[in-house]
């Protein structure tokens, strides 16, 4: 082993570009991958949150932005046996002109407006959340999440054009409060009165989704009985809900895969270029090992281990960087709208990366080492 | 001379080169019995080394046969496992691994072996303290003169206790009086290991200690 460590150090600085070379290939990933985890993780927690037994939603629709449930589906819902309260909800996604005047500093230039009905339970946990003003009582009033009124200089009392028409013949629209929540995305947006939203999305008095608060005993009845009754519907609990919306993002982990595969190849070119360096450097030693009773399978071994052992350190080196970089892109580029979670299995999958790269980067070396002929090896000037 | 009798028998090799347009070994005999001192001379490209490296089972013949220790030569695997277990190499050049200590040197016959590390250190030990080396076990190659890296190189062709030791003109590199020291050394182990010595030299005051001096020219034996 000691061998093995050593030539770490006979070329210094190749060995430290091979190694942040994958270190490099290994952050990425595992950029990545939190990025992406963290996203879903704070989906779920946002369901969660909503303290709903079911979430209801269009069957056919793609994607929630899609989804309509008509208000007499909704008045259905409100009246099974076992639901005790119905909260609704749609959103729209918006540059409003007062954004628009405003500096933005980060990449998320645009905000999130959650249609809600503040009377009903899903706007009532904003109450919860106040840092700072009063909940909404009237259509013209909304609530602005942390980074909005950080963004664009906004504080309760303020009033000012959310979008370049008028719905509901709002002009100017009151903040009544700031909220924080523990999702950093939702802070990027506002609480908006659901009508608004639904005359602006134009389709009545539909909304997106609908939340049920039920008995927890008859969730599943409810549920099978909307299957039955409503089958333009479907009805999921909040952990299914997490899932079909991680269905959805299917289209990220294949562009995963795409770049774990590039990170991988670059890798791999990295630590075969390094390590060919090093045996052809080395021949007349490889030689003496064998002529002292080294078998190919040793010589094997060692050139092997030594790639493992750049893939190794580049391993550890690029977790670090990976977290360290993702922590610093959530903080400075994306002013913490974006979300990281470091699972575990996540972190194995970088450092799996870097362990394949420093395998299958050295074995062909390997292989050349060890098909040296001794007596040929020791005659290399 | 019985085949049983000898540590190596050559018999009829020969070895070719360049798609046989160099032909260094034509057919050549030699037997190296138990214990023997054999020296081989003869000028440069009479297929000395060649010769030497079929007997260290580091080449195999395009005709004729090698057997080392009653094992005969016929692939790569037997060649490996003969080099690991019967022959120590002495060469010109010390060829020592010089990000290794002078110990650890001496452990490579060893690790080969897949003997544990405080087995094998503590053999290395002995062996660098033979050779007059014990508190140099912890220098690296690059730090010890051309004797001592030869005397290092000693003590690793004997750490595998092999029947053979094979030295190829291992004071050629060396001043005289360094050089006599050395031979000194190979010849006490030698003598304390009771291995067979096989020493190609230019050197024919050597050859006068020899118990057989062994002259070649042009791929053939002559005395």
């Amino acid at each position: 082993m000691s061998y093995v460590w050593r030539q770490l150090f006979v070329r210094k600085v190749r060995s430290l570009l091979c190694i942040l070379g994958v270190a490099v290939s290994v952050a990425m990933i595992v950029s990545i991958l939190s990025i992406s985890q963290g996203m879903r993780s704070s989906l779920n927690k946002y369901m969660v949150a909503s303290g709903a037994s079911l979430v209801v939603f269009d069957r056919t629709a793609a994607d929630l932005a899609f989804s309509r449930v008509p208000p007499e589906d909704v008045a259905r819902l409100r009246d099974i046996d076992g639901v005790h309260e119905i909260a609704r909800a749609n959103f729209a996604m918006i540059f409003s002109p007062k954004l628009g005047e405003a500096k933005q500093t980060g990449v998320f230039s645009a905000v999130f407006c959650f249609g809600r009905f503040f009377d009903e339970p899903i706007a009532k946990k904003y109450g919860d959340r106040l840092t700072k003003g009063s909940m909404p009582t009237s259509p013209s009033q909304i609530l602005i999440g942390r980074l909005v009124a950080e963004r664009i200089g906004l504080d309760v009392g303020d009033q000012f054009p959310l979008f370049h028409r008028t719905y509901l013949d709002i002009e100017q629209y009151e903040v009544t409060g700031i909220f924080e929540s523990e999702l950093s995305w939702e802070n990027l947006g506002m609480v908006v009165d659901a009508r608004v939203i639904q005359e602006k999305l134009g389709g009545g008095e539909q909304v997106s989704l609908v939340f049920l608060y039920t008995d927890p005993d008859a969730v599943d009845g409810i549920r099978a009985q909307i299957e039955k009754e409503l089958p333009s519907l479907i009805a999921m609990r909040s952990s299914e809900f997490t899932e079909r919306f991680s269905d959805q993002l299917e289209y990220i982990d294949q562009f995963l895969i795409v770049l774990q595969l590039i990170a991988g190849i670059v890798g791999v070119l990295g630590v075969l270029n390094t390590m060919m360096m090093s045996v052809s450097e080395r021949v007349r030693e490889i030689g003496t090992l064998r002529a002292l009773g080294w078998s190919r399978s040793r010589v094997v071994r060692v050139i092997v281990a030594e790639g493992l052992l750049i893939a190794v350190l580049g391993g550890f080196l690029g977790l670090a960087f990976g977290i360290l970089g993702t922590e610093a892109v959530i903080a400075w580029v994306s002013d913490g709208v974006l979300v990281a979670d470091y699972a575990f299995e996540n972190l194995l999958q970088g450092f799996a990366l870097a362990l394949g790269v420093g395998f299958f980067g050295s074995l062909y070396p390997a292989r050349r080492a060890a098909s040296l002929r001794p007596a040929e090896a020791l005659r290399y000037e | 001379m019985s085949e049983a009798a000898g540590v190596i028998v050559v018999r009829g090799a020969r070895r070719v080169f360049e798609q046989g347009r160099v032909v260094a070994l034509d057919g050549v005999d030699l037997e190296v019995r138990a214990g023997e001192f054999v020296a081989i001379t003869g000028p440069s490209g009479s297929g000395k080394s060649t010769l030497l490296n079929l007997m260290g089972a580091m080449d195999l013949p395009d005709e004729g046969e090698v057997t080392i220790d009653g094992t005969k030569l016929t692939d790569s695997r037997t060649l490996d496992r003969m080099r690991a277990e019967k022959i120590g190499f002495v060469f010109q050049m010390h060829n020592l691994i010089s990000v290794l200590t002078a110990r650890e040197n001496v452990e490579i016959p060893l690790i080969g072996r897949d003997l544990p590390r405080s087995t094998r250190r503590k053999r290395a030990e002995e062996l660098l303290g033979l050779v007059g080396l014990a508190e140099r076990a912890g220098s690296t190659a690059r730090g010890l003169s051309g004797g001592e890296r030869q005397r290092v190189a000693i003590a690793r062709a004997i750490a595998n206790e092999p029947k053979i030791i094979l030295a190829d003109e291992p004071t050629g590199n060396l001043d005289t009086s360094t050089g006599d020291d050395v031979m000194r050394t190979i010849q006490d182990l030698r003598a304390r290991t009771g291995a067979a010595l096989v020493l190609v030299t230019h050197n024919e005051d050597l050859c006068e200690c020899a118990d057989r001096w062994v002259k070649m020219r042009d791929g053939h034996i002559e005395a």
